[in-house]
């Protein structure tokens, strides 16, 4: 017998909740609103979105784990290059939580950049050297220099950022956009997960694409690299299709028998993803099958776009899982954290990412797919504007930065070549327009038509948002 | 002093109730009547009566409502001590009336009582099955008629303020249904001046800590946050009883609070989120699906729907193509997208006046396809990429008047093409030209 307390129709607290309220008071309630009954056992209703007419209809999360350094990349600080060496002032350290990495440090010298910044396109948009590439499709970018986060920690920032919590067990947001919306291509995973590998650096736990208390149908699938992209999904030598057929009918059989006795939603879910896995048969490998994307395509994302595995090829995958209707696709990177040896370490993480992130959004573009999707590139905090350990002429580090960071949205529903909100000269506070995490998923949410208000899933005896109780939408940033 | 007695009215209205409900049940228990609890009925309603006439004495209460509940107190006073003189007389007295006189002063006192409650509880007070309340949640997000007073500001005050400031039960003598009685100040600062949020009484009152004993509502639900920020904003932007809400140019943080709590949105909006269609039957939708469609409604509130071929067969058959035309006025997003669609299926887009979103990209079709889509009134998007749509087709693009953006990648159109389509509409803006 399964104990897990959440596959009744009607729970104890339903059950409590209308005998002492009273059956006089129940019956008068439903005589007169016969909805009222209705809703109140179905708490939870799949594919209740979109609450109105969304601008996205996909989203491609390009997550750079680590938390990128903005003062290197896009948020240009003279005065950190000016003041290169000198203490940060006090008044500027303020009172902010810093890390035990360098917290202990006896002096915070602020480390200007070694990249050159310039401005680029009509909108003027401060890139350094680092993203020769991105610089060139600044105007159809948005970027926002004023996020902030609460968490100061790789993994509670980035579960922060992806489920709307700092502890685990949240669902994450391409579980959010699944349950809400549902799926367009049923031979296909609604929320794919690409990570990009043989990279090192903080690991990534599979909650950052979980379904969290969701049904379990929503939770993100990782296509991996190589000969199985999807483990488990081939037939094993000596299985034909048709074997295969006939057992997952049977099988199927009996899951109904139990599906009735139990009234487990999560058998459904289990029902459902053996059918899905067995049509992923052929649409997976169809997918996958890269080897017809002309050779200009290829220049376009990069040398590494043809070495399976890497984030240039998984940003070329993203494509054509976004052109075959997939409605979340999430890339990972990892090796973004430069605690020390900054000026080379991130040169290698640009020269993977810059070319194929610049090259996803023209893809995108100019295949007409950015009108109705959302490309959001970012990592989960941001880095700090003094050095962390020795500061030589030709050496810095950054520690962890919560309270400013740079992340760059781009597509459906979001301006072009504009720039939200800033932060202070010396790159560590924020001067101006704050945008908090929770922010950031209600305008996610929003552009995909739906209102992180109302995105409810009610378990363990309350309702719970991506946004829990926070979050504004920002409208300044829309079309 | 004599105030205090005033404020005792309401606590002291309970004797009589209790006092005549248990002379009336003793003289029908006993069958005879008891002279000393008519005597102490008749004296606790005179005591409740003239308690309540001092209260009134007071000003705070005005209106018809307030009229009756006096009446009513009066005649149940009344009729209590002409039965206290009847069964003085030993029943000689009103004989003939006596059923009749006792029948009314239950009716008087049950009248008269739920009347006072009213008054002090507020006119919901007892929710009975028949009475009506009214939905304040108003979905304005299709609406660009917005009176910021007769749609926003009046439901707030009705909510929250009406209950006891009314046509019939003014308190402080203050009418707040009408625009006359919040700019009248007859009574010391009006409830509205135009303008002037500080000398406006209305704001003042609700921006009081609750515990201060001016602070309104002083009993049920407070405003909310919003409805304190929207009243804040009508007062300051001149408190017009005529403004459009979608004319004026409210703060952004007002414009976030409307577009929260009353889905107004200032955002321009697309032809699909203004439009109305009548909904399609649940039959027309799975007929479309089992047909090898994906089909959904563009949002809850919307009725149009968006259709693509996404995970389905690339073939076409006319069958499969004309069931979509009993959703012909309803459909607005149509992707027929990475399929064999051709020019020989292509006369059916006529029948779509209200697309705004058409993509064809990567299908076999030539300009041939495009003579069909010169009707669509309303499209805005038309993503051609991948097809043999050549400068023949421009003519035909340039027809369309709405079109603001065109894919164009991988096909024939050349740059003088290009420059024709800009040239012929400046509002377009053409993507997928060469280079990017």
């Amino acid at each position: 017998m399964c104990h897990c307390g959440n596959y009744e129709k009607y729970t104890r607290r339903d059950f409590l909740q209308k005998t002492t309220l009273g059956l006089g008071a129940f019956s008068m309630a439903s005589l007169m609103d016969p909805g009222l009954m209705a809703r109140n056992v179905m708490n939870n209703i799949e594919n209740a979105g979109p609450h109105f007419a969304p601008k996205a209809k996909r989203v491609i999360y390009l997550f750079q784990s680590g938390g990128p350094s903005q003062q290197d990349l896009f948020d240009y600080k003279p005065l950190l290059n000016k003041l290169n060496g000198q203490e940060i002032p006090k008044s500027i350290l303020g009172n902010q939580r810093l890390t035990g990495m360098s917290g202990g440090q006896g002096e915070f010298p602020l480390a200007g950049s070694h990249f050159n910044f310039k401005q680029h396109g009509q909108s003027g948009a401060w890139v350094s050297d680092l993203m020769p590439f991105t610089s060139e499709i600044v105007d159809d970018l948005c970027f926002i220099k004023s996020m902030y986060t609460e968490a100061i920690n790789h993994d509670p920032a980035a579960t922060f950022i992806q489920t709307g919590s700092q502890l685990p067990g949240r669902p994450s947001l391409g579980a959010w956009l699944s349950y809400g919306l549902g799926s367009e291509n049923e031979n296909l995973p609604n929320f794919v997960v690409l990570v990009t590998k043989d990279k090192f650096g903080q690991p990534l736990y599979k909650r950052l694409w979980g379904n969290g208390f969701l049904p379990s149908h929503h939770q993100g699938v990782q296509f991996r690299a190589g000969k199985h992209p999807v483990l488990y999904l081939h037939n094993p030598p000596g299985v034909e299709d048709a074997d295969r057929r006939s057992q997952l009918d049977v099988l199927k059989q009996l899951e109904e028998i139990n599906l009735e006795n139990t009234n487990d939603p999560e058998i459904e879910a289990r029902i459902n993803q053996y059918e899905m896995a067995y049509r992923m048969q052929t649409s997976v490998p169809e997918v996958m099958d890269v080897d017809k994307e002309p050779d200009y395509i290829y220049d376009m994302y990069g040398p590494d776009s043809k070495k399976p595995g890497t984030y240039a090829a998984n940003a070329l995958l993203a494509r054509r899982l976004i052109e075959k209707g997939v409605k979340s696709v999430q890339l990972y990177h990892q090796g973004w954290d430069h605690h020390g040896n900054l000026p080379n370490a991130i040169k290698v993480s640009c020269k993977e990412t810059d070319q194929p992130t610049a090259a996803l959004i023209k893809d995108l573009k100019q295949r007409g797919l950015l009108e109705d999707t959302l490309v959001v590139w970012g990592g989960e905090f941001g880095r700090t504007s003094y050095t962390q350990g020795q500061l030589t002429p030709d050496n810095y580090g950054r520690d962890h930065h919560p309270r400013c960071f740079t992340i760059f949205m781009a597509g459906a529903g979001v301006k072009g070549g504009f720039t939200y909100g800033a932060t202070d000269d010396f790159g560590y506070n924020l001067a101006d327009n704050p945008m908090h995490v929770h922010d950031l998923q209600a305008t996610i949410l929003h552009l995909m038509g739906l209102n992180h208000e109302k995105l409810t899933y009610k378990h363990q005896g309350r309702r719970y948002r991506l946004t829990d109780q926070f979050g504004v939408v920002n409208h300044n940033i829309l079309t | 002093m004599i105030e205090i007695l005033g404020k005792l009215h309401p606590a002291l209205v309970h004797l009589p109730i209790g006092f005549i409900l248990i002379t009336l049940f003793y003289e029908w228990y006993k069958g005879k009547p008891s002279v000393a609890l008519w005597g102490i009925s008749t004296l606790s309603a005179i005591l409740a009566m003239a308690t309540g006439f001092i209260l009134l004495k007071t000003g705070y209460f005005e209106g018809l409502n307030m009229f009756l509940h006096m009446i009513m107190g009066v005649i149940t006073t009344i009729i209590t001590f002409l039965l206290f003189l009847a069964k003085m007389r030993d029943g000689s007295l009103f004989r003939g009336q006596n059923t009749f006189l006792k029948i009314a002063l239950i009716a008087v006192l049950g009248i008269g009582g739920h009347m006072g409650a009213e008054l002090t509880h507020g006119e919901e007070y007892l929710p009975l099955p028949f009475q009506t309340k009214s939905d304040s949640i108003v979905d304005f997000s299709k609406h660009d008629t917005i009176i910021l007073y007769d749609h926003i500001i009046q439901p707030i005050l009705k909510d929250k303020c009406n209950r006891c400031h009314e046509d019939g039960d003014a308190r402080g003598k203050l009418n707040m249904t009408s625009k006359e009685g919040l700019l009248s100040d007859k009574f010391g600062d009006p409830a509205v001046k135009p303008g002037d949020l500080q000398n406006s009484e209305i704001f003042k009152r609700i921006s009081l800590s609750p515990w201060h004993k001016k602070y309104m509502p002083p009993s049920g639900p407070d405003l909310t946050y919003g409805e304190k920020r929207v009243i804040e904003w009508w007062i300051r932007s001149g408190g017009s009883f005529t403004e459009n809400v979608k004319m004026m140019s409210p703060p952004d943080d007002i414009k976030e609070l409307l577009f929260k709590e009353y889905g107004i949105d200032f955002a321009k909006k697309s032809f699909y989120e203004k439009a109305e269609v009548s909904a399609l039957d649940q039959s027309v939708i799975d007929k479309i699906k089992s047909q090898g469609f994906n089909i959904g409604t563009l949002a809850d509130n919307s009725n149009f729907v968006d259709v693509n071929v996404k995970g389905h067969s690339l073939e076409w058959t006319s069958e499969r193509l004309q069931s979509l035309l009993e959703a012909k006025i309803q459909i607005t997003w149509l992707d027929l997208s990475d399929s064999d669609f051709d020019d020989s299926h292509s006369d059916i887009l006529n029948s779509f006046p209200n697309i705004t979103k058409l993509k064809l990209q990567n299908t076999n079709i030539t300009d041939a396809t495009l003579e069909n889509i010169v009707n669509m009134n309303e499209l805005i998007v038309l993503n051609l990429y991948g097809t043999n749509a050549s400068d023949q087709s421009i003519d035909n693009i340039l027809k369309i008047n709405k079109l603001e953006k065109l894919y164009i990648w991988q096909t024939k159109i050349s740059e003088e093409g290009i420059e024709r389509l800009k040239q012929g509409n400046s509002a377009l803006e053409v993507i997928g030209a060469s280079i990017l």
